[in-house]
């Protein structure tokens, strides 16, 4: 990696990606970084269960951005610039659906409240891309389904979440490379009309797909479309000013990674990976908080320390807020998320 | 069946000291009468903490339903208690006849269900007493709705100033209420109409009838009218409140 510095000391962060990407926040927060958070829910509220995917795990609550292509689109809907036809879905008991954010777990319930509660929603996007020195963009996936209408790009099928699935108004898309760098651009373009110094990071999820809608084996697809993304996200840090690359995906999946940074199910990453990930970045940042690498971690016997089971982030075993945070994160990322949706 | 509600007992929540509760009552747990618009009006009245009823208090008035039609208040600040001083951040939700929040930067907007959820949380103790007076067979039972907030929520931080009591315990939590902000008032009437219609939603499927304010208690906007505020009591009405609280309750309210 380069010399520079990924964060600087005081920076605000912001972020947006797939389910991987939300256990970086309370690394960030405990860190001493300012995490955005433009939605969070009052206290208040705070006992009320307000929905699975990650939308308020995530500096506004989008939830999780799989693809390029939904990241763009997100900033088009904000700035104005793009209205998808097929925006929401009417259940049977009178909800709303947002089409682009299906499992939220309270709806609108009517057109006026979903209106209202979109405009709200999306300039608060605006001010995440406003108030962020450094954006970390997580890449997922280059499978997607669309509306066949204007290209829209939902998080999850229709008809999985909510919805309903139709051969006229719905199809599957694998981004190639091409696409996904030119989405990349776009969007970095979009943000930096709202905030011209932002800066990006962007990394690669290592997670694999849980399932295809191509014709190919899953580890094929799996390796198609994180190829594609890493390629991607290669170029446009080789062609546009400001943005970097981290190299999670290196990290938990290169040959040097041991066979336990993935859980038994070889599907997600464990927290010894997870940790490693972090300590790797924050490294790379201006901070005085670090995490030691656990075989370093020895024990006055001389034996190897227990792997720690502290919380997520929590190195220094810190209280209160920042321990929730943790568990909450890690509630979220080992929830069924939409990405396991999408590819059904 | 014609039910005698000049022969209800009327209980509750602080809200009842508007409509003639003895508040500073010191005696035994037991039916106060007093005279209040021309009639006689039974109060179950106990010494009051200022921290709610007792047990004691709700078993009696259950036990007093199974021969009397009952009239009662139940909590009605919640919203004050939650989001009287703005919360971080700010929040707003849909109702089609009050004005969304202007001025306050970064405001999120909340579904209404999800309000309506946390609504309901407080409502769940009124559910149990509402059946607990449907097995003891009672007459009638009424639900009084609660008054609505002022218009200006500023007058709230303005009383709480005055308090010293208050003021002692903000310091202690390290806040100074002179620079505490308030929450819109727009917010807390919002959540005052969700509050009273889910309640009414709960009495109509308890078989219960919910009495909503009197009309001539709001103003145009549907905040507290200047004649029915108290100028020392953030979130309690005054004694004319209470007044057409109970012509509203005895007449008919067309």
């Amino acid at each position: 990696m380069r010399d520079e510095k990924i964060f600087r000391h005081g920076e605000k962060i912001a972020s947006a990606g797939s389910c991987f990407a939300a256990n970086i926040v309370p690394y960030l927060d405990d860190a001493g970084f300012h995490y955005i958070r433009t939605e969070q829910i009052p206290d208040g509220f705070g006992d009320l269960a307000t929905d699975n995917y990650s939308y308020r795990k995530f500096s506004a609550a989008y939830g999780n951005i799989y693809t390029a292509r939904q990241a763009r689109q997100l900033l088009e809907r904000a700035l104005g610039l793009f209205s998808p036809r097929e925006d929401r879905w009417y259940e049977t008991d009178g909800s709303v659906v947002d089409a682009f954010r299906p499992g939220l777990r309270f709806r609108a319930q009517s057109d006026a409240e979903f209106d209202f509660i979109t405009k709200r929603h999306l300039e608060r996007v605006v001010d995440v891309f406003r108030q962020a020195d450094v954006f970390v963009f997580t890449l997922g996936l280059t499978e997607a389904w669309q509306s066949t209408l204007d290209g829209a790009v939902f998080p999850a099928c229709p008809g999985t979440v909510a919805g309903t699935y139709s051969d006229e108004r719905h199809g599957f898309i694998n981004f190639r490379h091409g696409e996904v760098a030119s989405d990349l651009a776009s969007f970095v373009e979009l943000a930096r009309r709202i905030n011209p110094a932002i800066r990006f990071v962007l990394t690669v999820s290592p997670v694999p797909l849980v399932a295809t809608a191509t014709a190919q084996h899953i580890l094929t697809a799996t390796i198609y479309s994180k190829s594609t993304l890493r390629a991607a996200a290669g170029d446009v840090c080789a062609s546009l000013e400001g943005i970097s690359y981290f190299p999670a995906y290196e990290i938990v999946t290169g040959p040097q990674a041991p066979h336990d940074f993935f859980e038994s199910d070889r599907r997600e990453p464990s927290q010894k990976a997870i940790r490693e990930v972090m300590r790797a970045l924050l490294t790379h940042c201006e901070t005085g908080y670090q995490i030691e690498p656990e075989e370093e971690v020895i024990g006055s016997s001389g034996k190897e320390a227990a792997p720690s089971s502290a919380p997520i982030g929590a190195a220094t075993a810190k209280k209160g807020p920042a321990s929730m945070s943790d568990q909450l994160s890690q509630f979220a990322a080992q929830a069924d998320c939409e990405e396991a949706a999408a590819g059904l | 069946m014609t039910i005698r509600w000049d022969k209800a007992v009327f209980a509750g929540h602080s809200h009842l000291f508007a409509l003639g509760a003895p508040q500073g009552y010191d005696g035994p747990l037991e039916l106060v009468e007093i005279e209040r618009i021309g009639r006689p009006i039974r109060f179950l009245s106990e010494k009051w903490g200022g921290t709610g009823r007792s047990p004691d208090y709700w078993n009696r008035l259950v036990e007093l339903s199974a021969e009397n039609p009952v009239a009662f208040v139940y909590y009605g600040n919640h919203h004050y208690i939650k989001f009287m001083f703005r919360p971080t951040p700010m929040f707003d939700f849909y109702d089609p006849d009050v004005p969304a929040i202007s001025e306050v930067e970064g405001t999120i907007v909340l579904p209404r269900s999800l309000i309506i959820a946390e609504v309901h949380k407080s409502l769940v103790p009124l559910n149990i007493l509402l059946e607990k007076f449907r097995k003891a067979g009672c007459p009638g039972v009424r639900v009084l709705g609660t008054p609505a907030p002022k218009r200006d929520s500023n007058a709230y931080r303005d009383i709480l100033m005055r308090l010293p009591h208050i003021k002692q315990v903000a310091a202690a939590a390290g806040i100074e209420i002179a620079e505490a902000e308030m929450s819109p008032e727009c917010v807390l009437l919002k959540m005052w109409r969700a509050t009273q219609q889910e309640t009414e939603a709960l009495c109509l499927k308890m078989g219960a009838e919910f009495i909503p304010v009197p009309p001539k208690s709001l103003d145009e906007d549907g905040y507290l009218a200047d004649s029915c505020s108290s100028p020392d009591d953030f979130t309690h009405a005054n004694a004319f409140y209470g007044e057409l609280m109970l012509d509203w309750f005895f007449n008919d309210r067309k």
